[in-house]
Parts: C-alpha cells; sequence; structure tokens
C-alpha cells in the first residue's frame, strides 16, 4: 500500500465518522433541539430550550412564572395561580435549575413582553440554598446549553456542539427506547409535558438514594466547594433589580433540606448562604426552623420534598391556613 | 483553538490545508501569506484582543533584525541586547508583574491573565535575534511571521530555532503536497491525539481529588500522595508530549518538519538523561542561553552545580509565576547536580541490567516527587501531599467510596471495603491505581510515536531508540484501519476535551 491510500482511507473514514454523528444527532436528536420526529421520545432533552418554546407558546398571555430546580414541580401550579393571583401560569423549572438559568430567561421574557399587552405580574423564585454558588450546570452539559437567544452565544457555536457531539450511548438508547412495543422506557425518556408539575399525583419519578454517611473532613470540604457564589449573588441583585424596574412581583423562597442535607451542607453554611441572599431580597426561609428536617414522610428522596410539604410552602407564603404544627414554619427574612 | 477540539479537526486544519497548497499553486509567497493570517485567526480564535500582541511583536523584532544583520558589532551588540531585554520585559509584565508585587505585599501570588503562547513566542523571537547576531542574515518579514506564528508550534512549541524551521520555509519544494508526509503527518497527528484524549484526561480525572483535597487542607494517604503524583507525572507526559506529537503531524501535513520535543523520558535511568529527553527543545534553549553563558561545564564542578541550579530555577519559573515553579526548578538543578556530582565521584560504572532498574525506579521517584510541586497549588499543598507520601497522612474516618468501579470491586470481593477506606481514603481509588499502571506501563513499553515513525528532525544528544519492531509504523491496511479505528475512539471522546497543560505556561 502506498502512502497515497494510506492517507485516503485515514482521510475517508474519518469524514465518514462526522458525517454519521451529524447524521445520528439530527435524525435521532437526543436533546430534542431540532424538533426531529422520526423518534420522537427523547432521552436527554435540553428543559431550557423546552422551557423557552413553552414561554414562546404562551407569551401572550403568560403572567406568572415559576423559577426554579426540579424541586419546583412539586408546587401544585393551581395553589401558585391562586397565590400569585395570576390569570397564566408557566413553570420555568429545570433540572438543576439555578439563577444562572433564570436571569437570562426573565430577561428575555421582560424584553418579549415590552410589546405585548399582557405583562408579566408575579415571579415565584425557588432558591436552593444547599447548591447556591456551586458550579451550575448552565450551559455545561450538552442536555443544559442555553439557546442562544438566551445566552448571547453564536447560533452557529450553539448549533454546532449538538450537531458534532458523540454520545453514541444516548443513540442506542433513544433507538431502543422508540422501538418494539414493551422496551423498558426510563423516566427521563417521558415527553417533557409530563415531567411539569402537575396538581395531582407525586409528580415525577425521582430515583430514591440511599442515605450516605459522611466524614467531617468530606463535610468541611464540600463547604468550601461554592467557586461562584459571587456571581450568583450578583445575578441574583440583576434579577431583583429587573422585577422591580418592571413591576413584577417577586416572592423568592428557599427550599427546606432534609436532615442529612443539612448536616452535609452544615445548617450554619445553609443560613449563612440564605442571609447573603436576604440581603439583596427578601426570602422565605423554610430551613427556621428545620422543622421538616426529620419528618420522612414529606420527602421523595434526600433532596426533593413532597406535594403535601409543597403545599404548606405555598399556605405560609400565600398566608393560607395551616396545621397548628407548621404555624410557625418558615421565616420571612430581610423583611424591609 | 484547541488541537483536539472537533472545530479544528473538521474544520479549521483541512480549510488551512486547502488554502495553503491553493494558494501555493499561484506561488510561494501566497501560500506564506495564507498560513499566518490562518495561525493568527487560529490564535485569535482565543481572544482576538490579543492579537495585537504577537503582531506588535513580529514588526518589533523583524525591525529589530534587521538593525542587527545590518550593523557591525557597536550597534548590533546593543540592539541585541535592546531586543532581548524587551521581549523578556514583556514577558515579565504580562506573567510576573503581578507576582513580584504579591512578593512585596507579602501576599499569595493571582493567575495572570497571560496572552496564550507569549512564554513560547517570546524564547523562539530572542533565539532569533540571537541566529540574526551570529549570522547576519535576515529573511522577508512575510517568512519571519509565518516562522513565528505557524500554528503547529505557535501556542505550546516546540520551541523551534531559525537554523531548523527557516530553510524550510523557503523552500519551494515543500509547497506541493506529499502523500507520504501527509501519511505520516496523519498518523502522528492520530497518536498525538490518542495519548492526550486518551490517556492524560483519562488520569486528569484521578489526580485532580488529590490535589484538591491537599489544596484544601484535607489529609491524604501515603497511597493517594504517591497514586496522585505518579499518575500527574503521567499526565504531564501524555498530555504535553501528545501535544508535541500533533504539533509535528500538523506541520508534516504543511511538509515541514519540526523537532522532536519528547523522547520517551519515562525510560530514562538517570536525571540527566531525562533531561535530554524531556521538553527537549527547552532544555536546549535553556543550556545553549542560559547555562553555557553562566559557564557551563568549563570552570569546575562548584560553577558547573551553581549554573545547573540557577539554570533549572529559571527554567522552573518560566512555567509560571509561583513559588510551587521555583521549587520544582531548584529541585530539579540539585538532582542534576547530585547526579553529576555522582558521576565524577564513581566515574564510569559497568552497565547491568540490575543497575539500570535501580536508576530508572530512582530517577522516576524523584521526578514524581518533584512533580508534588509543579502540579499542586502553593507550596503548603505540595507540603502536605509530601507529607502524605512520607506516610504521615491519613484516611478520613469513614471516608466515602466515590468511584463506582470500587463500589464493583468490593460488591465482586476483588477489594476489602476497609482496605480501600484506610489505603485509598475519599481520594484515591482502585481505578486510578490500574489507570496509572496502565498508563505506566505504555510510556515504558510501547514505542514513542518518534520511534514508531522512525522521526529524527532535532534527534536528541542520547541513544534512546529501540531497535525497529512489528510496531513500528509502515503505509499498510492493517495501519490503516487501526488509524481510523483509534480515530474513531478519539472522536467519541473529544465531547469532554480539555486544555493542555501547557497552554498556562
Amino acid at each position: 500500500m502506498n502512502s497515497k491510500g494510506y492517507s485516503i482511507i485515514f482521510i475517508a473514514g474519518a469524514v465518514l465518522l462526522f458525517a454519521l454523528t451529524l447524521g445520528a444527532n439530527v435524525v435521532l436528536d437526543p436533546e430534542a433541539v431540532f424538533g426531529t420526529t422520526a423518534f420522537p421520545r427523547k432521552l436527554n432533552a435540553n428543559e431550557r430550550v423546552f422551557k423557552l418554546k413553552k414561554y414562546q407558546v404562551a407569551a401572550a398571555e403568560t403572567d406568572a412564572i415559576l423559577f426554579s430546580s426540579s424541586r419546583g414541580n412539586l408546587l401544585r401550579p393551581r395553589l401558585l395561580i391562586q397565590g400569585m393571583q395570576a390569570s397564566h401560569f408557566l413553570s420555568a423549572s429545570m433540572s438543576y435549575g439555578m439563577i444562572s438559568d433564570h436571569l437570562p430567561l426573565l430577561k428575555f421574557i421582560l424584553r418579549d413582553k415590552t410589546g405585548r399587552p399582557v405583562k408579566l405580574k408575579h415571579v415565584f423564585l425557588l432558591l436552593d440554598a444547599d447548591f447556591f454558588g456551586r458550579q451550575p450546570w448552565t450551559d455545561h452539559n450538552i442536555n443544559s446549553f442555553l439557546p442562544p437567544v438566551l445566552s448571547g452565544e453564536s447560533v452557529g457555536r450553539y448549533w454546532w456542539r449538538y450537531l458534532t457531539a458523540f454520545q453514541y450511548r444516548l443513540w442506542r438508547d433513544v433507538v431502543r427506547a422508540n422501538g418494539a412495543s414493551g422496551t423498558a422506557i426510563a423516566a427521563g425518556s417521558l415527553p417533557l409535558d409530563t415531567q411539569d408539575a402537575g396538581d395531582d399525583g407525586d409528580g415525577p419519578a425521582f430515583a430514591r438514594q440511599p442515605d450516605v454517611e459522611v466524614s467531617e473532613d468530606y463535610r468541611l470540604a464540600w463547604n468550601r466547594l461554592r467557586p461562584d457564589l459571587g456571581r450568583q449573588l450578583r445575578q441574583l441583585r440583576e434579577f431583583v433589580a429587573l422585577c422591580r424596574a418592571n413591576n413584577v412581583e417577586l416572592t423568592v423562597v428557599a427550599s427546606p433540606q432534609r436532615r442529612i442535607a443539612l448536616h452535609l451542607n452544615n445548617p450554619d453554611e445553609i443560613s449563612r448562604v440564605t442571609g447573603l441572599i436576604s440581603e439583596i431580597t427578601p426570602i422565605w426561609d423554610f430551613n427556621s426552623p428545620p422543622l421538616l428536617a426529620d419528618q420522612t414522610e414529606y420527602w421523595l428522596d434526600n433532596s426533593h420534598f413532597d406535594k403535601n410539604a409543597g403545599d404548606l410552602m405555598l399556605a405560609r407564603i400565600f398566608a393560607q391556613p395551616v396545621p397548628a404544627a407548621f404555624a410557625a414554619w418558615g421565616k420571612l427574612r430581610g423583611e424591609p | 483553538m484547541l488541537f483536539n477540539s472537533v472545530e479544528f479537526l473538521f474544520l479549521f486544519l483541512p480549510l488551512a490545508l486547502v488554502l495553503h497548497f491553493g494558494a501555493a499553486r499561484y506561488g510561494m509567497r501566497g501560500a506564506v501569506l495564507i498560513t499566518t493570517l490562518s495561525s493568527l485567526f487560529f490564535y485569535g480564535w482565543w481572544k482576538p484582543g490579543f492579537l495585537a500582541l504577537p503582531a506588535l511583536s513580529i514588526i518589533f523584532n523583524f525591525w529589530l533584525a534587521r538593525m542587527i544583520a545590518e550593523n557591525d558589532r557597536p550597534v548590533a551588540k546593543p540592539a541585541l541586547v535592546f531586543g532581548i531585554v524587551v521581549n523578556l520585559a514583556v514577558l515579565g509584565f504580562f506573567k510576573y508583574s503581578d507576582f513580584m508585587l504579591s512578593i512585596l505585599q507579602v501576599r499569595d501570588p493571582t493567575s495572570p491573565d497571560v496572552p496564550l503562547a507569549l512564554s513560547f513566542t517570546t524564547f523562539v523571537q530572542i533565539a532569533f535575534l540571537v541566529e540574526v547576531y551570529r549570522r547576519k542574515e535576515v529573511p522577508p518579514l512575510e517568512i519571519y511571521a509565518l516562522f513565528v506564528t505557524f500554528f503547529p508550534h505557535l501556542i505550546a512549541g516546540p520551541i523551534v530555532r531559525w537554523h531548523e524551521l527557516g530553510h524550510q520555509l523557503t523552500d519551494k519544494d515543500r509547497y506541493k503536497p506529499d502523500w507520504d508526509n501527509i501519511a505520516r503527518g496523519l498518523t502522528i497527528l492520530c497518536l498525538g491525539l490518542a495519548k492526550k484524549v486518551l490517556i492524560a484526561d483519562k488520569l486528569a480525572t484521578f489526580v485532580a481529588p488529590v490535589f484538591d483535597a491537599a489544596a484544601q487542607g484535607t489529609p491524604v494517604t501515603a497511597v493517594a500522595g504517591w497514586g496522585a503524583s505518579v499518575a500527574y507525572s503521567l499526565q504531564l507526559y501524555f498530555d504535553f508530549s501528545g501535544y508535541s506529537d500533533m504539533a509535528v503531524g500538523l506541520a508534516l501535513l504543511f511538509n515541514f518538519r519540526l523537532p522532536i520535543n519528547f523522547a520517551a523520558p519515562f525510560r530514562a535511568t538517570n536525571i540527566i538523561d531525562l533531561w535530554r529527553r524531556w521538553h527537549i527543545t527547552l532544555s536546549r534553549f535553556l543550556r545553549d542561553f542560559v547555562y553555557v553563558p553562566l559557564g557551563g561545564r568549563e570552570h569546575g564542578m562548584l560553577r558547573q552545580s551553581a549554573s545547573l541550579l540557577a539554570t533549572m530555577t529559571l527554567g522552573g519559573l518560566w512555567h509560571g509565576a509561583n513559588w510551587t515553579f521555583i521549587a520544582w526548578g531548584a529541585f530539579h538543578g540539585a538532582l542534576l547536580t547530585l547526579n553529576h556530582l555522582w558521576r565524577s565521584w564513581r566515574g564510569p560504572q559497568p552497565d547491568s541490567a540490575a543497575r539500570r532498574i535501580a536508576g530508572w525506579f530512582f530517577t522516576f521517584t524523584a521526578f514524581a516527587v518533584g512533580m508534588t510541586f509543579f502540579r499542586a497549588s502553593n507550596i503548603q499543598a505540595a507540603v502536605q501531599i509530601l507529607q502524605a507520601m512520607a506516610g504521615l497522612g491519613h484516611a478520613t474516618p469513614n471516608a466515602p467510596i466515590l468511584v463506582d468501579f470500587d463500589f464493583w470491586t468490593m460488591e465482586k470481593g476483588y477489594i476489602a471495603e476497609q482496605f480501600a477506606r484506610t489505603w485509598f481514603g475519599s481520594y484515591w481509588s482502585a481505578v486510578g491505581t490500574l489507570v496509572t499502571l496502565i498508563a505506566l506501563a505504555i510510556a515504558l513499553g510501547v514505542p514513542d510515536t518518534m520511534e514508531a515513525l522512525d522521526y529524527r528532525e532535532g534527534e536528541p544528544h542520547t541513544k534512546w531508540r529501540r531497535p525497529p519492531s512489528r510496531l513500528f509504523w509502515r503505509a499498510s491496511p492493517i495501519w490503516a484501519v487501526s488509524m481510523v479505528v483509534l480515530f474513531g475512539v478519539i472522536f467519541a471522546n473529544l465531547g469532554t476535551f480539555s486544555e493542555f497543560l501547557y497552554y498556562q505556561f
């Protein structure tokens, strides 16, 4: 074999691999960004893109929005609508949603609303003090890239990343999930609409995690890992200022923590982070006192409270009756 | 833009090659200009704002080079000194000013925003001025601009010298595609990518937790300390030698031959030989422009030792403005001095397998110990790792097992849980140990890229090549298919690409 033949085999192989990758990403579309429907069940859908599209469909009527991580899926829309006195509510809850996801979306919505008769009236922002300041998922994993209209990234680069990602396992699983009947479907393959908050049922399935004993050293090390705290506080400040400037009523809430999460994160640290937030905007702190921390019946897993807990939170925030045991649960910190 | 990115491999590189050889059909000058522009685009992709710096630097050094070439010693020598001082001052301003201030203000230095490639282009241009001073020849500006900016070596070397690359850039016959060089270039590029993507990046995932823990003052076990230091030595080797291979392979696609930068350094059986095989072009630069002017070995052992210490300490400082790099350089200066003293004391020794094994063990161990300074974020973190390596560390009580593979080994009964918790702690793992050992076996046993491809440009002054074997390259169907498969595996792992370690230097 001569060098020319060798080179041509190499180049042809590389080009073929590249072309197959582009084709697989467009046709199988695991992140549901291309909108191709040949394989309708998506396994790694980009919720950030989905929530933007959802807003764009309902842009004319939407007047209240929930910004949150997946924990927001446990707040019943009916109660949020009542509490916020909204006519058309949109949930912008997303897995590992953090202020770095919420701020760009809020900016876009407020820009979009300038020419529309129905304005945004109320924003409900559920923050997780255990994750606040940690490295965000935003634009990190392939299913969390922000759309260019939110991130300001070039359109070419955005699509290039989706076109050229080699994701063999996802391609295989998408094919399987859309294949013969009876094939097991992973929880994440459910259509995105069903993952949104509903009034009934338990909401999305969360894998129950084993309790993990953590050492003091590990706990201390974990607690030092808030590399993004300063930036996220600045983003929150901008978020609050935007709401004020646009006459949007803002309700900010710190989600309750289970005992194991409180221990891992250190109750004082959780309180410190919540305190930093309260210096920017009043915040409902549901870890003061940590009434729910040891009541296992209110938890779906170590991270997600259940809908009953969500009901109690909303009742406290919107001054609805609650059982006597919860009458003192949650404290509005940083009240002006 | 990174060599290990999809946009580089599938957009920039093919386009740059097509433009280069397309323009060359109409004349060499067009190809030189096009590839210079391609190289500046490659550089500007990272941060367009810093493009002015290499452009101005090239113009300034070219102007100075002409002055040096056109004038006699009374003018040429001050001009040369001025050029060296200005180049070093620019480097110092961007790279070391905060470090100097931190010493005066008694605080920790911060990470400076150093323009990419500055450390390398500074050395390339200083060496060029010295060559012009000696030879009194200056190339046309466009050739000089391509010499400095040629993207395969621009960011992290090899540090090329004018006498190596200059005559190639002016050779018209090199501006036509050569299938033999393309075949070799693609293979070297692919093997370099494999070193980086499949080995170095994998090792990085095991190294980081240990050094991060040490940086936060968290104790680690002796196994974790040694494991991370050895793994980092290998990570740095595969990362940087992979990058250097890619640079050589890319240049070959353009029909230019860059010098070898690594010659299987971990096979060295003494530290002197290791430094003849590790980052060869930097070692040569330091030898020619620091060690020899300081006296080299011409003035006795004491002067040689002082020169070695000074040269290696400066070499350490070149890597970054941090006490850790200074400590690393001084440590290697001391090792080299000890090695020379040992040689002069013991004289020539008969070769034997036992000597070679012992020599290799001490050399590699010393190198791994030095790497703790190189990788640690500060001296305290390095000391923490060194203490752990000395057996003064310990596992955290009830250390959580964080690696799935380790869970699997415990479930299967291959490793006792208590053993893992006691010896590895939370930050090291059985799989980390296994991957590190495999990487070490590859570094020692598998022919190096330059060896397998019989590439000898800038051959180091040491006998490092093994006799040809079946693993050596030739343009055969088996090699072609193997490279396509290997490239496929690399491509599948490109999604997690990371920067090259030497970009930060």
